[in-house]
């Protein structure tokens, strides 16, 4: 009934600038953050007043992706996943500038992560970094400090700033930063791991300016093997971007990770370093190992994750230690007890 | 129109009270009057409390005048009864921001809210000032949902929204109907420097 009383009269259309601006903001609340981002191009009004009240961006995950010479923004809110590509490097910068700073969530995980080929090296990846690098500075207060160790602080913001542009082709950098019960001077203990359950198996304070050229293969001394660094980077923070309390890992992030690879197995990734253990009897001693030969005859190396029934696989071949997948350990093998 | 023959609309005519149900009447700013039901009334927190405060009985309710609201018209509080109506007996959700809040648009509140945008914009907020969680939640999720996939220009033109050249001249407007002489300041300023000086004054 109410919609033939409605054709009766001539359609009024009313400007949404008559809204009451604490509805006006209630209707931004439901806004997709692509429409955000258009309603910031309508007007300069309306771009001040986003840029002053910065409605709420609920993400999950932000994951940025430089692929060759592409952007993408991998934006995953609680009922969408959005995937931009394609994005000219000013518009994916600030769009990422603006992703950062209207998401008032509690963001799971923000990734970086940059695929390079052989080609000449897109500096991209270093604005993007040093972006990053001045971004993560820029809220080095907000930061909850007594999380972090100070020399985390200090390992783990340079990673982003100092890239000079002779770092070359490395292929696997994974951050993950440490459990929030820990404290200076504090070990990774295995009982602090399996308490907190969370996932500390790669932790890489790598000192990027020291690598050489981006078209070149460099070894790298992990601490029990030699990795060689080639063809990417990927560079993931686990991190809440408004309090950066530290992420508990949950089983489905570890099935994420291992979906990951599982997709990427054509790629070879390397376990360059992890920071939290002096050596492999330490890693051993934390996660557990199991070994075998395939038909092959290549050994396979299985770290225990945290996770009940997960394993991380490595290849040790060459003298690299490679990082395979997570995964359920096959069937038949036997865990020796480390402890 | 007088209040004695204004129409009464019966938002809930379509289910016939086995039970004797109270029903409250409401005039809206345009004299049109509706009855509502009580389990309906519940949805808004605001006639909630003023049905509660007027302390009517299901004796004295239907000799009683109705209840005045003001600032909203019939259409739009066809609407909300209608809403009402429809809603009534579900739970009033809790908007206290701890958990992210997903908005899904029900086909009924769908089809109620397939009106123009001046209709639309009232029906918020009407559901903000009769404090309607639900339906102000729904309503807001419509009208962001306008917004979705639009560009820059056909945001203008869903929204009625100025581009910055229109903004501009509705400043320059508002400021000169604020002070004339401004115009005429600025036209002498201009001519000056057209002149060769470099000074105003």
């Amino acid at each position: 009934m109410a919609e033939e009383e409605l054709a009766e009269e001539p359609v009024n259309r009313a400007s949404l600038i008559g809204i009451p601006p604490e509805l006006f903001a209630k209707i931004l609340e439901n806004c997709e953050f692509d429409s955000i981002f258009s309603l910031r191009k309508v007007c300069h009004s309306l771009r001040d007043y986003l840029l002053v009240n910065k409605p709420s961006i609920q993400f999950t995950y932000i994951h940025l992706v430089e692929r060759g010479s592409r952007m993408i923004l991998h934006l995953h809110t609680v009922s969408t996943v959005r995937r931009i590509d394609n994005l000219p490097w000013t518009q994916f910068k600030s769009d990422v500038k603006l992703i950062l700073d209207h998401a008032d969530s509690k963001v799971k995980s923000f990734g970086v992560y940059l695929v390079r080929d052989r080609q000449p090296r897109n500096r991209m990846s270093s604005q993007l970094l040093k972006f990053l690098g001045s971004y993560l500075e820029s809220r080095r207060e907000k930061l909850q400090i007594e999380m972090f160790t100070t020399d985390n602080t200090k390992t783990f913001i340079p990673i982003l700033s100092n890239v000079q542009g002779n770092l070359n082709d490395i292929t696997f950098i994974c951050i993950k930063l440490p459990p929030a019960s820990s404290n200076e001077g504090r070990r990774v203990t295995r009982g602090m791991i399996r308490e907190d359950k969370t996932w500390n198996l790669v932790h890489f304070p790598l000192e990027l300016s020291r690598l050489p050229a981006w078209n070149q293969a460099h070894t790298f001394d992990t601490g029990f093997g030699e990795a060689i660094i080639t063809t990417s980077v990927m560079l993931f923070l686990h991190f809440n971007l408004l309090n950066c309390g530290f992420l508990k890992i949950t089983e489905e992030e570890v099935s994420a990770v291992a979906q990951a690879f599982i997709q990427n197995q054509q790629k070879v990734f390397y376990w360059l370093k992890i920071d939290n253990f002096a050596n492999r009897e330490e890693i051993v001693n934390v996660f557990g190992e199991e070994s075998h030969f395939d038909a092959e005859g290549t050994l396979w190396w299985y770290f225990r994750t945290v996770h009940e029934n997960r394993w991380l696989r490595v290849i040790i071949e060459g003298g690299c230690i490679r990082l395979d997948q997570i995964f359920d350990l096959p069937p038949g093998s036997i865990v020796r007890d480390f402890n | 129109m007088s209040v004695e023959n204004a129409p009464v609309v019966d938002v809930d005519e379509a289910a016939i009270p086995v039970e004797k149900k109270m029903y409250y009447r409401f005039e809206s700013n345009d004299k049109k009057e509706f009855r509502v039901s009580e389990l309906a009334i519940q949805q808004s927190e605001t006639l909630n409390r003023l049905v509660e405060a007027m302390g009517y009985t299901s004796e004295d309710v239907e000799n009683k005048p109705a209840i005045a609201i003001e600032n909203i018209d019939g259409k739009t509080l066809k609407l909300v009864f209608q809403w009402c109506e429809h809603h009534k007996g579900e739970a009033i959700p809790v908007d206290d921001g701890s958990v992210p809040k997903i908005v899904e648009i029900p086909e009924f509140d769908a089809k109620l809210m397939d009106i123009d945008n001046g209709l639309l914009f009232k029906l918020i907020w009407a559901a903000d000032y009769l404090n309607i969680v639900q339906l102000l939640n729904v309503s807001c999720k419509k009208v962001a949902n306008m917004a979705q996939g639009k560009t820059p220009a056909q945001l203008r033109r869903v929204y009625l929204l100025p581009s910055d050249e229109e903004d501009e001249a509705a400043k320059r407007a508002a400021q000169e109907a604020q002070d004339p002489r401004a115009r005429e300041v600025e036209e002498e300023f201009e001519e000056r420097k057209r002149q060769g000086g470099n000074s105003f004054f």
